[in-house]
């Protein structure tokens, strides 16, 4: 009996060991993942060399057996800084290098010289599945090329049977203004290839601005290989989107939702911009907008709103990948040091109930 | 979302606790203004003959100008252009007598200006380097001038550091004008590798989890931090690096010989805490008790909300001694807390009697004062002193404090100026006295000069004067541009294309 315990125990430790999130803490020139690449509910592993990519497959008999390889180059930067140790303090105060008005004073007990050396992949990789066969396909991105087309270069290698990768790119997507690493895609209307999101923002600022945030969805456009020049959807909404809280299945219909974040009342002076932040129960809304499937587009208006009540003195955090009551519908979780206020779904309204429980 | 908030609140209550108010009295003082034909990007100052008047040197990548001082604060200028792209630029002692020259550096070549028989300077020499001279690391972009030029071996000459990959290629002018190069390898770093893994998508239901998705990029970070500083007290610069981790650090200390050779580092393991290479510490090298060898001084920052009652950043720091001259206390004697005033030096000799005074500051405002913020928000100004402790050297420990008999006043000029303000103050003997003096920018176009004296064993005001600048200054330097002990202002204007000297 105990013999079955330690076993648990030591398969839980090594499931800890072993998961992808650890990888990235190894400071090593070789570094691994561990990943479900076929969906056989066994690991498989990647291996990062300073210059290729190795897959290997993880089999029944528990082996692990090299399928594919890919090749990429790297590139290195090298700067210098030479700083005054009481200039830098400051700059990292204001988070922005805003240097001092008088000039650094050459004294060498207090001038230092940080050296930066970065060597990084020329592209950047992503695997996941694309095509929505469950299998992780593979894709490498390039940067552009200024002199020849100017455009992010996906090359995507779908994945076969028993985790092999083609020589050539399945296929190939271009992209101007952004890259899937560099902007918002997400596959919104479940066709199997991501759209993408441009959050795009009018007097930025925190919620205490008047902030106006445009959100533009672009389809992609499967006889050019690129995403259309024009969105196809295009929301105006005061308020602030908060990646983590958003394009999620809220009410169960199996399109993701929107949310911004916004003060309706906004402070007009000093006085209030300050009394707002030290009030303990400053308000707070909630815009969501729900994805319509006849119309496939999201409404011009929101959906509905939900008012909370934060102090904005304290972290705060706005969860919706919630299901408190097992009933399928995301509920909302609303957390602060010591303190967390839960807002289940209501179907039948279609918003999230007035009575929380903490 | 909390962060941006955070971040907001903090730089909004930052920004709005710094500048100017009404001062005590106007210094007579003489302006001279000078016009370049270009945007300024790197300014010095040079003595060409060695007589104590020293031209003003002006340059952008491409061309330099020279205000030659002639008597009565006036200077004559002429402008040449260069053919290589200048990045730095500095003035180099040639002589014992003071002479000076104009050193050039580009992105591979080194080259000089001496005056000709008429004292202009007009074309350029190269300084020989070796052919097997590694690369030169560029500056970071955010840097404008950088000094290269310093005497390394206490022999009144200017001699030369260029950082390069894995080291420094030094230049000592071992005679007038020549130059002879050494590589100096310091092969102390830190390396992280990272494959850069992030959830993909980043948006959705699976945006926190990698196990369906992730995006990832390898990269090798690769980092030294050095410094120059004379670590044995032998007159001659030696070279101290820094590595270290959250959790320890080590120094390393390259001695120089007296044959312009370093000798391999001694490494000394630090068992602190609280520094990181590229965080928010701080750690100075400094002789406190004035016994021979350097001790430590660490400064940590605590943020605002985190921890302390203050609405300011405030400016932990800690004294270590040495016990020897590779050796230092595991724990600190004194740890002061201070509220953060930027472009202070915490640590500074006021009297010049080479015992170092710490200085702090009390935070005028507490978490929790909301109506005193409020009312320093709409009035704009803030008010706060200061006070120091001076070392009791028989007991290793600081522990006499006085505080400064006046009260430093700031007020922001307008909210629209936030992003291009600069605050400063500073203690440096500008007027030729005994002790140091405070300079404080009170906003871009005003200075507070306020002069020290000493009354019995403590230092005290003495006077405090107000000087007007005739423009708003970008960039401001504190010269002895005429050599009579007293030093003048260097004021570029935000248009970078004039520059002023202000004689008090």
């Amino acid at each position: 009996m105990r013999s079955k315990y330690f076993i648990i125990i030591l398969i839980f430790f090594l499931t800890i060991l072993l998961s992808p999130s650890q990888v990235n803490a190894a400071p090593t020139e070789t570094q691994e993942m561990n990943i479900d690449l076929n969906n056989d509910g066994l690991l498989d592993k990647i291996i990062v060399l300073p210059n290729n990519i190795q897959f290997y497959r993880y089999d029944k008999k528990r082996e692990f057996s090299l399928v594919h390889e890919f090749k990429y180059d790297k590139t290195r930067f090298s700067s210098f800084n030479q700083y005054n140790v009481i200039n830098q303090l400051s700059e990292t105060i204001y988070g922005q290098d805003v240097s001092s008005a008088f000039a650094l004073e050459n004294q060498p007990n207090y001038t230092r010289y940080n050296v930066a050396n970065s060597i990084f992949s020329k592209n950047k990789f992503i695997i996941a599945d694309v095509n929505g066969d469950n299998l992780l396909d593979f894709v490498m991105i390039k940067e552009p090329n200024i002199e020849t087309s100017g455009y992010y270069q996906h090359l995507i290698y779908y994945q076969g049977t028993n985790v092999t990768f083609p020589d050539k790119p399945s296929k190939i997507l271009e992209e101007r203004r952004s890259s899937w690493i560099t902007g918002y895609y997400y596959d919104i209307n479940n066709d199997g290839f991501p759209e993408k999101i441009e959050i795009r923002y009018k007097h930025r600022g925190a919620l205490l601005s008047d902030t106006k945030c445009i959100i533009n969805i672009y389809f992609a456009d499967s006889t050019k290989n690129r995403y259309r020049d024009v969105p196809d959807v295009r929301i105006y909404s005061s308020g602030v989107f908060y990646a983590e809280s958003n394009f999620i299945d809220i009410n169960k219909d199996g399109f993701p939702d929107i949310l911004i974040v916004d003060m309706p009342k906004k402070p007009k002076s000093i006085e209030e911009a300050i009394t707002k932040m030290l009030d303990k129960d400053t308000e707070v809304v909630l815009k969501f907008y729900l994805y319509k499937k006849d119309a496939k587009n999201y409404p011009a208006a929101p959906s509905f709103i939900k008012k909370i009540n934060v102090n904005f003195l304290q972290d705060l955090s706005i969860s919706l990948n919630n299901d408190f009551n097992y009933d399928g519908y995301k509920d909302l979780l609303v957390t602060q040091p010591n303190h967390s206020e839960k807002y289940l779904f209501d179907p039948e309204k279609g918003q999230f109930k007035e009575t929380n429980y903490k | 979302m909390d962060k941006q908030i955070k971040y907001f609140f903090i730089l909004f209550l930052i920004l709005y606790f710094l500048t100017t108010s009404p001062a005590i009295a106007s210094e007579s003082i003489t302006t001279v203004d000078l016009t370049l034909p270009y945007k300024a990007l790197y300014i010095t100052s040079c003595d060409f003959n060695g007589n104590g008047k020293k031209s003003i040197v002006a340059a952008d990548e491409n061309n330099i100008t020279v205000f030659q001082q002639n008597n009565n604060f006036s200077f004559k200028s002429y402008t040449i252009r260069s053919k290589d792209k200048i990045v730095a630029l500095n003035s180099c002692k040639i002589r014992e007598t003071n002479e000076e020259i104009i050193v050039c550096r580009s992105v591979d070549k080194l080259f000089y200006y001496s005056p000709n028989l008429v004292g202009k300077i007009n074309e350029p020499t190269y300084i020989n380097l070796p052919k097997d001279t590694p690369k030169f690391i560029e500056k970071q972009k955010n840097i404008k001038n950088y000094s290269f030029v310093l005497d390394l071996n206490n022999d009144a000459l200017g001699d030369i550091a260029i950082p390069c990959e894995n080291g420094f290629l030094v230049l000592f002018q071992t005679e007038s004008l020549v130059f002879k190069p050494f590589f100096i390898l310091i092969s102390d770093s830190s390396r992280d590798t990272y494959l850069n893994i992030q959830s993909w998508p980043k948006i959705g239901e699976n945006a926190q989890k990698i196990d369906r998705g992730l995006f990832f990029f390898p990269a090798t970070n690769i980092r030294q931090e050095y410094w120059f500083q004379d670590y044995n007290k032998d007159g001659l610069l030696d070279i101290i690096s820094i590595t270290g981790n959250s959790s320890s650090y080590q120094l390393g200390v390259y001695l120089q010989k007296h044959n312009h050779e370093f000798q391999p580092p001694k490494y000394i393991k630090i068992p602190l805490v609280n520094y990181e290479s590229n965080s928010f510490a701080s750690l100075l090298l400094l002789d406190l008790d004035n016994d021979g060898y350097l001790d430590i001084v660490e400064t940590n920052i605590e943020y605002p909300l985190k921890g302390n009652s203050s609405f300011l950043p405030v400016l932990v720091i800690k004294t270590f001694f040495a016990n020897s001259l590779f050796e230092f206390n595991n724990l600190p004697s004194n740890a002061f807390k201070s509220v953060f005033i930027p472009w202070l030096n915490n640590i500074t000799d006021l009297d010049y009697d080479n015992n170092y005074e710490i200085i702090v500051s009390p935070s005028p405002l507490k978490l929790g004062a909301k109506e005193s913020l409020i009312k320093f928000a709409t009035n704009r100004e803030i008010t706060f002193n200061f006070g120091y402790y001076h070392i009791d050297k028989s007991k290793k420990r600081y522990i006499q404090y006085s505080a400064f008999d006046k009260d430093f006043s700031i007020t922001l000029p307008n909210f629209a100026d936030m992003e291009n303000f600069k605050q400063l103050i500073r203690f440096e003997n500008i007027t030729g006295g005994k002790f140091s003096d405070i300079i404080l920018l009170k906003n871009s176009s005003l200075i507070e000069l306020t002069t020290l004296k000493k009354l019995k064993n403590s230092l005290v005001i003495d006077k405090c004067v107000k000087i007007y600048l005739p423009c708003p200054a970008f960039e401001i330097q504190i010269i002895d541009i005429d050599s009579d002990g007293k030093k003048e202002f260097l004021v570029l204007d935000q248009s970078g294309r004039r520059l002023y000297t202000i004689h008090l």
